[in-house]
C-alpha cells in the first residue's frame, strides 16, 4: 500500500516536473533546461550511454540524493530537434537493467525558426574518379619531374663536363712536357712559360711516383724528400724563385733525366710544335 | 769618365751596404720570430701553424680569422703574442645585444664642464680579440669591419686613427649556428686569413693536460683561486716595437719572382673559371696570397718565396674567398675538396699523366 502511494506521489510529481510552469513557453532547440529535486523510485539510476552521436536529446544527472529507499535527481538536458521527450526513456539502473517502474517525466521543445522554413542544400561528399581527373594530371606531372630530375643527374651536367674535359685532354702528357723541358735546356724557355714548367716538372713526378691523391703540400715535401725529384726540384725552384741568378745551378744538366724518361715513353704527336701551342691548347 | 766611375763605384758600395743592412735585419728579425715562438710554447701546447698565421698577420698588417670549437686556447695564445711583443690587447666577446659604440667608442657629456667629452673604446688596440664575431647583429660586425678597412674610426664629429700596428684576429665557432649573423663574403674578404683549427694530438694532448696538473693554486686575499694559464704568461716582453718594425720591413725585402706570381695568377683564376663555385677570389686573395707567402717565407727563414709556401697558405686564403654553387653542394663537394682539385689540377693542359697537374 506504501509502495503504490509513493507511486502515485512521484507521477504526481513527474507530470508536475515534465510541465513545470506551464505558463513559461517550452525551451527552444539547443538550450539546456535544468529539473531538479525529481524522487524517483528504486535503485540508483544513471544516464543511459548514447549510442546515436547524431542524437536530438542529451541527458545528464547533475546530482543524486537519497530519499529513503528511493532517489531524488537534479537533471540537465538539451535537445537539437523540437518535440517531446521522455527522460525516463534515457535512464537505466546504475546495474545496467532497464526500471520498468519509472513515470514518465516529459519536456517540451520547440523550434525557434518559423514553420516552413526551406533548408540549404547539405553538401555530400563526392569520390573522385579512380583515373583521370586530378588523379591523372598529377601521376603524369609526376612522372615528368622524376624524368626531368634523371636526365639531369644521369645525361646532363656531368657527361657535359667530362667531354668538355675529354676535349682538353687531347694531347698527351709527354707531348705537353717535352718541348718545355726543351726549351728550358737550351735555354730559350720564354720568362711567362716558368711556372708553366715548374708546375710540369711536379706534375712529371708526381705520375711517376704515383703520389697523385696527395695535396700539394704533402705532395711538395714528399717529393722534395725523395733522392731523384728532390734535388731537381729544389735545383728548380733556386732557378725559378731566388733573387739573381744562381750559376751553380745547371738547367741542362738538372732537367736532363725527365728528358730522358720522356724519351723512354712513345714520341709525340705532331701536335705539339711550341710550348706556348700546347698551353693553350 | 772618372765621375761616371765614382758614381758607379758609390752605388755599388751603396748597394753592398744596403744588402749588409738588410742581411743583418733578417737575422734579428729571425731571432726575434724565435723568441716569440719559445715564448707562446711556454703556455700554449702544439698550433705552431696558428702561432705562425699570426705571426703573418703581425708582420702584413692583415687580419686573422679563427674557426675552431671552444677550448683549444685561442684566447691565450693571442694573449700570449701581445704580451710577447709588447703590445696592447683587448678582448670583446661578441654578443647579440652589443652596439657599435661599445666597440668604437662613444660621445659622453661631462657633467663638470657640461661638454661632450670622447669616451674611446677598446678598438683603440693593437691587438683586438673579436670573440665570436658571428653573434653580434651586423651593424656592429659592420662598425668592426670598416675599422679595420680603414684603420681609423669616427666618434662624432671627430675622425681618430687606430694605433699602429692594428690586428683584429676574430673567432668563429663552427658548430651552435642558431641565433648567429654570419659573416657576408664581402666582410669575410677583409681578413687575410682564415685558419681552422684542430683539436691538438694526442700527445700534445697529454702535455696540456699534465701542465695543467701542475698549476696549482694562487692565494688571493683570504682565499685561493686556482691557477690558469694565464697566471703564469710571463709579462716581459721578448721584443719591442722596434722589432716588430724590423721584421714588417724584413718581409718588404722577400723576394717574389714573376713565376711565383705566375703561379698565384693562375689560382686564382682557375677559381673564377671553376664551374662548381658561385663565384671565386677577388684580386684582393692574390695580394693576401704574396703579402702572406712572403711572411712565411722569413718565418721559414728564406729571403724569396717557392710554391710550398703557395700550398701551405692557399686554404687560410682562399677557402673563405669562395663559394660552392648549388650543384656542388648536391654533389656532396666541400669548399676544402675543391680547392684542392683545383690547386691539383692548375696547368692540367701542361702535364700529368693522369690529366692532373700540380
Amino acid at each position: 500500500m506504501l509502495r503504490l502511494s509513493l507511486i502515485l506521489v512521484c507521477a504526481i510529481i513527474g507530470a508536475c516536473a515534465s510541465h513545470v510552469d506551464a505558463e513559461t513557453p517550452p525551451p527552444t532547440v539547443g538550450m539546456p533546461e535544468r529539473i531538479e529535486q525529481v524522487v524517483l523510485p528504486g535503485p540508483e539510476l544513471e544516464v543511459r550511454p548514447l549510442e546515436d552521436r547524431h542524437a536530438p536529446f542529451v541527458l545528464r544527472i547533475v546530482a543524486v540524493y537519497p530519499h529513503g529507499t528511493d532517489h531524488r535527481y537534479d537533471f540537465e538536458y538539451y535537445a537539437l530537434e523540437p518535440g517531446e521527450y521522455n527522460l525516463s526513456e534515457y535512464l537505466q539502473r546504475t546495474d545496467g537493467t532497464t526500471p520498468d517502474d519509472l513515470p514518465e517525466i516529459i519536456v517540451e521543445y520547440e523550434s525557434i525558426l518559423p514553420e516552413g522554413q526551406v533548408f540549404p542544400t547539405s553538401l555530400r561528399p563526392t569520390k573522385i574518379r579512380r583515373f583521370g581527373g586530378y588523379r591523372l594530371w598529377a601521376a603524369i606531372a609526376t612522372l615528368v619531374w622524376v624524368a626531368g630530375l634523371f636526365a639531369l643527374i644521369f645525361g646532363g651536367r656531368k657527361p657535359m663536363r667530362e667531354r668538355r674535359e675529354a676535349e682538353q685532354e687531347t694531347l698527351s702528357p709527354a707531348d705537353r712536357l717535352r718541348p718545355l723541358i726543351r726549351s728550358a735546356r737550351n735555354g730559350t724557355l720564354p720568362a711567362e712559360e716558368r711556372a708553366s714548367l715548374e708546375r710540369a716538372v711536379m706534375a712529371f713526378w708526381r705520375d711517376e711516383l704515383d703520389l697523385g691523391d696527395l695535396p700539394p703540400a704533402e705532395l711538395s715535401q714528399q717529393l722534395k724528400n725523395h733522392p731523384d725529384a728532390g734535388p731537381m726540384l729544389r735545383g728548380l725552384e733556386t732557378w725559378l724563385h731566388a733573387p739573381g741568378s744562381d750559376p751553380s745551378v745547371d738547367l741542362d744538366e738538372l732537367l736532363r733525366p725527365i728528358e730522358d724518361r720522356l724519351d723512354a715513353q712513345p714520341q709525340p704527336t705532331a701536335a705539339s710544335q711550341s710550348p706556348r701551342d700546347d698551353l693553350r691548347t | 769618365m772618372v765621375t761616371r766611375l765614382e758614381e758607379r763605384m758609390t752605388d755599388s758600395a751603396m748597394h753592398e751596404t744596403s744588402k749588409r743592412r738588410n742581411e743583418m735585419n733578417f737575422d734579428e728579425t729571425h731571432a726575434f720570430i724565435d723568441r716569440i715562438r719559445s715564448r707562446i710554447a711556454e703556455v700554449v701546447v702544439g698550433q705552431e701553424i696558428v702561432v705562425e698565421r699570426l705571426l703573418i698577420a703581425l708582420f702584413t698588417g692583415g687580419h686573422v680569422l679563427l674557426q675552431g670549437v671552444p677550448g683549444l686556447a685561442k684566447t691565450l695564445l693571442v694573449s700570449a703574442m701581445a704580451k710577447s711583443v709588447h703590445l696592447e690587447f683587448s678582448r670583446i666577446q661578441f654578443t647579440v645585444d652589443l652596439l657599435p659604440s661599445d666597440i668604437v667608442g662613444s660621445e659622453i657629456l661631462d657633467q663638470k664642464s657640461n661638454d661632450f667629452r670622447v669616451h674611446q673604446g677598446p678598438i683603440f688596440t693593437n691587438l683586438l680579440l673579436a670573440d665570436e664575431i658571428n653573434r653580434a647583429a651586423p651593424k656592429v660586425q659592420s662598425a668592426l669591419l670598416e675599422a679595420m678597412q680603414e684603420h681609423k674610426v669616427t666618434i662624432g664629429n671627430e675622425t681618430f686613427a687606430l694605433p699602429a700596428p692594428f690586428l683584429v684576429i676574430a673567432t668563429q665557432n663552427p658548430v651552435e649556428q642558431s641565433g648567429t649573423f654570419e659573416l657576408p663574403e664581402a666582410q669575410l674578404d677583409r681578413f687575410m686569413l682564415c685558419h681552422r683549427l684542430t683539436y691538438p694530438t694526442p700527445e700534445e694532448e697529454r702535455e696540456v693536460l699534465m701542465r695543467n696538473a701542475r698549476l696549482g693554486i694562487r692565494r688571493e686575499g683570504s682565499g685561493a683561486v686556482a691557477r690558469t694559464e694565464f697566471d703564469v704568461l710571463e709579462h716581459s716582453p721578448v721584443g719591442t716595437g722596434g722589432d716588430l718594425i724590423a721584421a714588417m720591413e724584413a718581409v718588404q725585402d722577400i723576394h717574389v719572382s714573376e713565376t711565383f706570381a705566375d703561379h698565384v695568377v693562375e689560382i686564382v683564376n682557375q677559381t673564377r673559371q671553376d664551374d662548381r663555385l658561385d663565384f671565386g677570389c677577388s684580386p684582393r686573395a692574390g695580394i693576401a696570397l704574396i703579402k702572406s707567402a712572403r711572411a712565411r717565407a722569413l718565418i721559414q727563414g728564406r729571403h724569396y718565396v717557392v710554391p710550398d709556401d703557395l700550398f701551405a697558405l692557399a686554404e687560410d686564403v682562399m677557402l673563405h674567398r669562395i663559394r660552392l654553387n648549388y650543384e656542388a653542394l648536391a654533389d656532396g663537394l666541400t669548399g676544402t675538396d675543391v680547392l684542392q682539385q683545383i690547386m691539383a689540377g692548375v696547368g692540367r693542359k701542361v702535364a700529368g699523366r693522369n690529366g692532373q697537374t700540380v
